[in-house]
């Protein structure tokens, strides 16, 4: 377990030891246990916010109130919490829906401020730089998909990339048949596909040879 | 051996098996010869190890250490429990923060409710189990946290507690002698739903808001309002009303503790410990951990080491098990040289 605390924030990583353990505070979370959700607070916190800072972007405006929002829709879902999936799964998707809904929020309000500016433009840097600038290139260009995709589609190519599931285990959390999910991925990939090509010069300078 | 059918226009399941290094030589043939042609599915690729990366860093900025006394207590409130069981998304078709079950799953709205409510009542249960817990831990007997700060709260014949000391400043380093002299285990009061009215014999402070705010329920919900919009000013002034005129009630509990952390947060330890000990002290409410860990931060912050390395001490005889074992742990040893 690692723990640092850096300026104001608190790091924990008790995820690297949950298992049988975390469901049954889960479950007792579940119940109205106030303190078991206090506890299941603190051990999924940290991949929590992990998922909304890799959805909406670390350095969003609303990026604390998105994991907060998170942990609260977290505690508010528990009571319907059976127990038939991994709890971590299961806040994840209510993580990965908060900021998903945060995004397309703040792109309509950005797009009502800003009608003259394009939203989709990817800002001007050197194609030149670090890896690591390219790797946050490449994700921010999917972040701006993810605000033009009807929810669905947007959710799976989410859970699919972002969060690296399989197929089978985005049924599984969004209890949709495994068709369907092919069929979301389908669309949202064609709709990848358009942006790629819409910023060819951007993707390829940004590719690595595999 | 995934297969490749002729209905996928991404071979998915090579992804799959490729991202899990499972591949054998035949489908790492295929699906390179399918990279080669595939812009989209090179991007995928690379974009699944971007955010794996990031997923996997141990070193992303995380959770305030209040962030969990903040959420518990914002998930109670009743407000905003109708506001999250609307609220829905920017297309309107998918709860943002509901269940992730399915349409299958029956609304369980009332459910919900009662959870809520539940969550203020079953904070004296909870209460117990930590006390007695931590008592027991750290060798109180039955005595609990306030035993542990000194200053217990009196016991009624009714089962309410009474502060010994409205204006509390106890510090760890006299645990032992007033753990001594403590009471028993203190009953977390149980406070109704109706609106609270202040306490005779309570001075009320200058009006800092409307003068309509009567109960604890509302100021409570006008703090986290304040605190939301960074109106930290208010959300003090607040917490200092609701504390003055609802000494007891679960509202001002739950504020020593956040406010604690915001003071904390905003560089003030003296008035965040001030809060913290309060706090604990008052020996009711589910934060206790979070509570520990603020108390013992801000001794630490104030340069007060022996009293932190006592109390991140505290701390880890009282929840071993915490998630912040490893920095408290780090902190003793840092403190005293070990």
């Amino acid at each position: 377990m690692g723990f640092a605390v850096r300026d104001e924030h608190v790091d924990v990583h008790p995820e690297a030891t949950p298992g049988a353990s975390t469901m049954a505070i889960a479950r007792a979370a579940a119940t109205g246990d106030n303190a078991a959700t206090g506890q299941l607070l603190r051990i999924l916190a940290p991949r929590l916010s992990r998922v909304v800072r890799a959805v909406l972007g670390s350095h969003h405006p609303d990026v604390d109130d998105a994991f907060q929002q998170s942990l609260i829709g977290l505690v508010q879902a528990l009571p319907a919490f059976r127990g038939d999936c991994e709890p971590i799964g299961y806040a994840t998707i209510i993580a990965v829906r908060t900021a998903l809904a945060m995004r397309k929020r703040s792109r309509i309000e950005q797009s009502r401020r800003e009608d003259d500016v394009e939203t989709d433009a990817m800002p001007e840097h050197s194609l030149s730089q670090s890896e690591e600038v390219a790797a946050n290139r490449r994700k921010e260009l999917m972040r701006q998909l993810l605000d033009y995709l009807p929810t669905e589609q947007a959710e799976a190519l989410a859970m699919r990339i972002v969060l690296g599931w399989s197929i089978k285990e985005i049924a599984a959390h969004s209890n949709a048949p495994l068709n369907t999910v092919r069929s979301r991925l389908r669309l949202a990939k064609e709709a990848l596909k358009s942006k790629i090509e819409a910023n060819a010069d951007l993707v390829a300078a940004l590719e690595v040879p595999s | 051996m995934s297969a490749l059918r002729v209905v996928d226009l991404h071979p998915e399941e090579l992804l799959e098996r490729d991202a899990l290094g499972e591949l054998d030589d035949a489908e790492r043939v295929r699906l390179e010869a399918h990279l080669a042609r595939c812009a989209t599915c090179r991007f995928e690729r690379q974009l699944r190890a971007d955010f794996g990366d990031e997923l996997d860093a141990v070193n992303a900025p995380l959770a305030p250490v209040g962030l969990v006394a903040e959420v518990l207590a914002r998930a109670s409130g009743p407000s905003l429990m109708q506001d999250r069981e609307v609220e829905r998304d920017g297309d309107g078709d998918v709860p943002v923060s509901g269940s992730p079950r399915p349409s299958h799953v029956p609304s369980r709205a009332g459910r919900r409710r009662s959870a809520a409510r539940a969550l203020w009542m079953l904070s004296a249960a909870a209460l117990l189990l930590l006390a007695g817990g931590a008592a027991a831990a750290i060798g109180l007997g039955g005595r609990g946290w306030p035993a542990l700060l000194g200053g217990a709260p009196h016991i009624t014949d009714r089962g309410n507690a009474v502060a010994s000391n409205q204006t509390p400043k106890r510090h760890l380093a006299a645990a032992a002698p007033l753990a001594a002299q403590a009471p028993e285990a203190p009953v977390a009061p149980m406070e109704t739903t109706q609106p609270i009215q202040a306490e005779p014999g309570l001075p009320v402070p200058a009006a800092t808001h409307a003068a309509s705010v009567t109960s604890a329920e509302q100021l409570f919900d006008a703090e986290t309002t304040a605190r939301r919009h960074g109106d930290y000013a208010r959300a003090v002034a607040l917490h200092r009303e609701l504390s003055q005129r609802f000494p007891r009630s679960r509202q001002a509990q739950v504020s020593r503790a956040t406010v604690g952390h915001l003071l904390l947060e905003r560089g003030n330890p003296t008035d965040a410990l001030e809060n913290f000990d309060a706090y604990l002290a008052a020996g009711s409410g589910n934060l206790g951990e979070e509570a520990m860990v603020g108390r013992a931060t801000a001794l630490d912050r104030l340069g007060r080491t022996a009293e932190a390395s006592i109390a991140w001490r505290a701390l880890l005889a009282a929840f071993p098990d915490t998630p912040y074992a490893a920095h408290a742990k780090a902190r003793v040893e840092s403190l005293t040289g070990n």
